[in-house]
């Protein structure tokens, strides 16, 4: 690209930039610098903290915040100032240090700089494992002042797990027959894996994905089908900085980035499989065929209920002739209008003043594209049908002798439920199932119930659609003696987006928080429940029912062991104690 | 253990890039602080990943503008952007203004291709999008570009 294409005023206008004077970058990040505690190791980055928000995001009912220690009370539905926030254990006008061990060393750096304090990272040993926070100096609950630095010492972390943004051109490219991976190539048990592990490193939804395409050839005059399917990945992104979507290979698996606003598309997982746009990019040979025989009934059946999206197809060994294939999801305009959006979108494939026309093909009424002269490829012709059933889908025929064409049909798999849990869809599911395994269990009808937290720092915004379904759904169960919270979701898939980010040690998503007992988090089917208590007889209940916790790693912090909350919502010794 | 050498070669990428890596990302996010925490991080990515990279300058500019992209999605979700306070200089406020009117992706592209000097294909990788999308973002940043100036 020569600078031809350069808006000699948008130019001039920017050499203005060459009046600012860069810092110098480098020092803070060197690995000798003293600023830096060696390669790898990130500037912290802010996120907003509001406590309200943070109990909110997490599906509570604050009628009061309460920290026993000080009484300190804030109305509903209200954000405090920033003061409010802190506990001020010994001196009014202090700022009590956070209790950030054991934490990481991401959420460390925001719980202290949610306090209004700063953070300095001492290394440990490098060999130790992963990033948890060891030590603080100052204490935990030390007064300190607004701006005050608290000393983190910590372990060398490994680089931040970083999906490559990739160039968008399908790394598998598809040559022909004989290049096509076989049926089963991926392995669902890779696939599976492959879920795992990205689960492991990304804090995005992940799901397991199958896709199945039909492509064909014609050989000798005759169309040769050769059927395509296996398994991938699917990583839920909810920002725009990759672009639409990014496809990459982890172990073999494809793993298909799906770029969009993260609240509609997870919203839309059960209802509409492609609520966002999802495009492949993948290169074809020129002697691959498309045709409107009835072998296409074949890929349409495939595609039946399943999903729709956007294709993108290039013959890429003739680049006088590129092509597009899209499927037009159900909730598109008609055939002509999106045809015009083809042309919008593709400006310079089809020329800036390209024809549309009525066009019949093996009489299949459709629209024809006609290239302007100024397209890159002036002598492709595209041709829209609208074929019977649910989805519309967009052929294109390269100049006379020369076709392509490659089907893709895409359907999420969302998790089945764990069956010998039974069926637990809603709070009323799990009183049956708990009554029938013969616990006591009822619905605990009260009008306020504390947040079962000491205190608790909101450490992501998270986006609204999901802390509004999560918020809107907490009911109580009093199940064998024990206050339990059930979350209720409208899907498996909506759970495990939320369940997957429960960690361990009992930090919910998106916040820090410190409990008055240790947190005890159950998932199953549409269900996740929390039982913040050493109360046997509940814990046990709820891993009988609902599969082992969450959070085998949780500890009761800063609260108090052996005590667990009754049905009242008091905290009471736990009888099994 | 990261060797000398490759910590000479990734600062000498530092030195042919960083001016104009950091202009542009100032361009882009419009804060001078945020474009030297993108581009800080980018190269601490750098650091640590070696040998590991070919191209360390089409690295390094790749993740300074995904960085950028969350950084600038993080402000927009904890509230208004901070204001400008290190720039003064009345023209290139004009300009950070006129480049606010663009889209996210609008304005990458038109910076990268600007203050880059970056092809499409070029732009493309760095934003994991495709030419042809690159180009037609940049067609449109034009256009609302040149209608905005005409209103001025």
């Amino acid at each position: 690209m020569t600078d031809d294409d350069l808006d000699p005023e948008l130019d001039d206008r920017f050499k203005v930039l060459d009046r600012l004077d860069p810092p110098d970058v480098w020092s803070s990040i060197a690995p000798s610098s003293p600023l830096r505690g060696g390669a790898g190791r990130r500037r912290p980055i802010l996120a907003a903290a509001a406590v309200f928000a943070a109990l909110l995001a997490i599906g509570f009912t604050i009628s009061r915040w309460s920290d026993p220690e000080q009484d300190d009370v804030v109305a509903a539905g209200t954000i405090p100032p920033i003061e409010q926030e802190r506990s001020t254990p010994s001196e009014s006008a202090g700022i009590a240090t956070p209790d950030v061990v054991g934490l990481s060393l991401q959420d460390a750096v925001r719980a202290v700089e949610i306090a209004g304090l700063r953070s300095r990272v001492v290394e440990d040993d490098p060999d130790f494992g992963p990033a948890v926070i060891l030590a603080q100096e100052p204490a935990a609950g030390f007064a300190a002042s607004a701006g005050d630095v608290i000393e983190l010492r910590t372990v060398v972390p490994d680089p931040p797990a970083f999906l490559e943004c990739p160039s968008g051109q399908h790394p598998r490219v598809d040559v022909g027959a004989d290049a096509l991976p076989p049926v089963d190539a991926v392995s669902r048990a890779n696939a599976e894996q492959a879920v795992v592990e990205l689960r492991g490193r990304l804090g995005n939804p992940v799901f397991l994905g199958q896709w199945n395409r039909w492509a064909w050839q014609r050989v000798d005059g005759e169309v040769d089908v050769v059927p395509v399917e296996g398994f991938h990945v699917i990583v839920v992104a909810d920002g725009p900085d990759c672009g639409p979507i990014a496809s990459s290979y982890i172990n073999g698996v494809p793993v298909t980035e799906v770029k969009g606003p993260l609240g509609d598309f997870v919203a839309g997982l059960d209802r509409e499989p492609f609520a966002s746009i999802v495009m492949f990019e993948v290169d074809l040979p020129s002697t691959w065929a498309a045709d409107t025989t009835p072998e296409a009934d074949l890929w349409r059946e495939s595609m039946t209920g399943d999903g729709g999206g956007f294709f993108r197809a290039r013959v890429m060994d003739r680049p006088d002739r590129s092509a597009f294939i899209e499927f037009v999801d159900p909730d598109s305009p008609s055939l002509e209008e999106a045809a015009r959006q083809m042309t919008e979108l593709f400006p310079s494939e089809f020329g800036q003043s390209p024809t549309l026309a009525k066009s019949t093909v093996d009489g299949r009424e459709g629209w024809r594209i006609s290239p302007s002269p100024d397209a890159a490829s002036p002598g492709t012709v595209t041709y829209l049908f609208e074929p019977p059933g649910q989805f519309r889908f967009i052929e294109i025929a390269m100049d006379s002798g020369h076709e392509a064409s490659l089907m893709a049909g895409f359907r999420w798999l969302p998790e089945d439920p764990p069956e010998e849990f039974g069926h637990l869809a809603t709070s009323e599911d799990l009183i049956s199932v708990a009554r029938a395994a013969g616990y006591e269990v009822s619905v605990v009808e009260v009008s306020v119930v504390e947040a079962p937290v000491v205190e608790a720092s909101l450490v992501e915004v998270s986006p609204a659609p999901i802390g509004a379904v999560i918020d809107g759904r907490l009911r109580r169960v009093c199940l064998a003696g024990g206050l339990v919270r059930v979350f209720e979701f409208d899907s498996v898939s909506l759970r495990v987006v939320e369940s997957d980010r429960i960690r361990p040690d009992g930090q919910p998503p998106r916040a820090v928080a410190a409990w008055v007992a240790t947190p005890r988090f159950y998932a199953a089917d549409r269900l996740i429940a929390l039982y913040v208590g050493d109360r046997s007889e509940t814990f046990d209940a709820l891993a009988q029912l609902m599969g082992p916790t969450l959070s085998p790693d949780a500890t009761f912090g800063r609260g108090k062991a052996g005590v667990g909350e009754n049905c009242e919502g008091e905290l009471v010794a736990s009888s099994s104690e | 253990m990261m060797g000398s050498v490759t910590v000479d070669r990734i600062e000498a990428v530092y030195r042919r890039e960083h001016d104009r890596l950091w202009r542009s990302l100032v361009a882009y996010t419009g804060d001078t602080d945020l474009a030297s925490d993108a581009e800080a991080e980018a190269f601490a990515q750098l650091i640590g990943r070696g040998d590991a990279v070919k191209d360390p300058a089409a690295w390094v500019w790749r993740s300074a503008y995904r960085i950028a992209a969350g950084l600038l999605q993080r402000s927009d979700s904890a509230g208004p952007v901070p204001v400008l306070v290190t720039i003064d200089d009345p023209s290139i406020v004009d300009l950070l203004d006129l480049l606010d009117g663009l889209s996210p992706q609008q304005r990458a592209c038109v910076v990268l291709r600007y203050v880059g000097r970056f092809t499409s294909p070029e732009i493309a990788d760095f934003l994991g999008t495709t030419d042809g999308t690159v180009r037609v973002q940049l067609h449109r940043a034009h256009e609302s570009l040149r209608v905005t100036l005409e209103d001025t």
